[in-house]
């Protein structure tokens, strides 16, 4: 099938149906054309923002650590737990389509990749924050040391994630030599709606921390 | 500045004194990587030279990871609360864990080159770079000690120290140990030395980083 | 069994793997929507003890 076919194919659906939706379009629609990966190329729009997100969120959670340490108060602990939390979904979600998508075009649901298992231990890193913080009675005393296993955490997981996969041969792009994604596997046209993506679910994941945090402050103030 | 350096070694001097009135914990530890290259050589049941490089290589690795996390996680645990307060007062918390920091690494140096030779004696040595594979040694006691002497001040603060122990500090020391890991295997093979000035370059950076926030995060660690 | 997987893997690779990127979907949508569901249930529990508070 050309890709002139295919795009027509799905653009106007199995039974002739018309999607004349903007998003449907430039979602079905079209995108630059690759041997293995053919129209599985779309999963990029959701399966890397999950990551960048989950970056985004872990930085967050850092930095309310740090804010907890100078001052002192328990609200910017509960955020800093709020926004790990989010982070570990995204992850996971992350861990799940990456899987999902690995065995259809690696040909492995978990080839042994560098990024795939420094992610792994990335996630392990951030169990052992929960285990920490619920091996505690008192609060003040939990807050300080889980805030500073965080920060001694994110400082761990930057080089983790960004270096050590570099440095080993990867299938993932932009890795152990391979092109970074943006010079062969997206063109302008992805781009569009690629950068909105990573702003949408980065946005997403403040907003569902944000739920949380309320929920927990409601909580903190009828127990008092 | 030269009040703090004489404080320093004050307190290095108190970690030795303290080690050794307590020979039988550093005896232990020493026991402690004789049995394990010992058991590792007798479960293989490999006669000399047999293991296959990559195989000897990583097997040394993980018993020096174990007896790291062994050896380190008493650092903090051993002393009691009572006289944990009256070294605080005495001198500051940065002090006191740069002197932990380098105490360990030291306890860490002898560890690994005890391990190292009784390693390769009874399972043959096929490292072709000695001095690069001693180098890796060196690297990777000043980065387990660095990593784990924080961790260990993390968890003798909670209730279950020896499983919090292992479980905070496998994902926190795997970007090192595989760093070091691919050096050392660099020199195993005996491979051009510019080929491992990168890895030798992270865990340089890694150390760094893992030591300037040991030094920042103490002390809001020790006053819980 | 055996069948039933290679055909569930057939008709996912179908139409240039397109159907790969909607259970990628779905998994993420499934994902948060157990999120939020669980949030959900945290918040109704919080509602009723607010409701037992007021009644007494």
């Amino acid at each position: 099938m050309s890709a002139l076919q295919n795009e027509k194919y799905l653009v106007e659906g199995p039974s002739g149906l018309n999607f004349d939706l903007c998003y449907s379009k430039r979602l079905f629609g079209y995108c630059s054309r690759q041997p293995i990966l053919n129209e599985s190329i779309r999963n990029v729009y959701f399966h890397v923002p999950l990551w960048f997100g989950m970056i985004t969120l872990l930085l967050t959670s850092a930095i309310f650590s740090i804010k907890y340490l100078r001052s002192g108060k328990l609200g910017d602990d509960l955020v800093a737990v709020e926004f790990a939390n989010t982070a570990i979904l995204f992850g996971l979600l992350g861990c799940a389509t990456g899987s999902l998508w690995a065995n259809f075009t690696w040909g492995e649901p978990w080839p042994n990749d560098p990024k795939l298992n420094s992610v792994a231990v990335g996630m392990l890193m951030y169990l052992a924050y929960l285990i920490l913080r619920g091996s505690f009675d008192d609060e003040q005393r939990r807050a300080r040391i889980s805030a500073v296993y965080n920060i001694f955490a994110f400082a761990v997981f930057v080089p983790l994630i960004f270096i050590v996969p570099r440095l080993t041969d990867s299938l993932h792009p932009g890795n152990g030599g391979n092109p970074a994604f943006g010079k062969y596997d997206m063109d302008n046209n992805m781009r569009v709606v690629f950068y909105p993506a990573v702003i949408g679910f980065t946005l997403l994941g403040v907003w569902i921390t944000e739920l949380s945090i309320r929920l927990r402050r409601v909580k903190a103030a009828l127990d008092d | 500045m030269a009040e703090s350096v004489r404080q320093l070694s004050a307190l290095m001097r108190k970690e030795f004194l303290l080690e050794w009135r307590q020979r039988y914990a550093l005896n232990g530890m020493l026991l402690y990587i004789v049995g394990a290259v010992f058991v590792c050589y007798l479960s293989f049941n490999a006669r000399r030279g047999q293991l296959t490089p990559i195989v000897w290589n990583t097997l040394f690795w993980i018993i020096l990871l174990f007896t790291a996390i062994n050896a380190i996680a008493k650092s903090f645990v051993q002393e009691r609360a009572g006289r944990q307060l009256y070294y605080y007062t005495l001198a500051s918390p940065e002090q006191i864990i740069l002197s932990k920091i380098l105490y360990n690494t030291v306890l860490m140096l002898a560890l690994s080159f005890l391990g190292f030779s009784v390693y390769a004696f009874v399972l043959g040595n096929p490292v072709q770079d000695v001095p690069l594979y001693i180098l890796t040694l060196l690297l990777g006691a000043i980065g387990f000690a660095a990593s784990l002497t924080l961790v260990s001040g993390i968890a003798s603060k909670a209730e279950n120290p020896a499983t919090l122990m292992a479980v905070l500090s496998f994902p926190i020391i795997l970007p090192l140990l595989l760093m070091v890991l691919k050096i050392s295997k660099n020199a195993l093979d005996g491979l051009d030395r510019s080929v491992s000035w990168n890895e030798i370059g992270i865990v340089l950076a890694i150390d760094a980083i893992v030591i300037t926030l040991s030094w920042l995060l103490f002390p809001f660690l020790w006053r819980s | 069994m055996d069948q039933l997987t290679t055909s569930l893997t057939e008709t996912l690779r179908q139409d240039g793997k397109i159907w790969v990127v909607v259970v990628v979907i779905a998994i993420v949508l499934l994902g948060w929507l157990t999120y939020f569901l669980r949030l959900g249930s945290r918040v109704g529990r919080l509602k009723r003890r607010i409701d037992e508070l007021s009644q007494n």
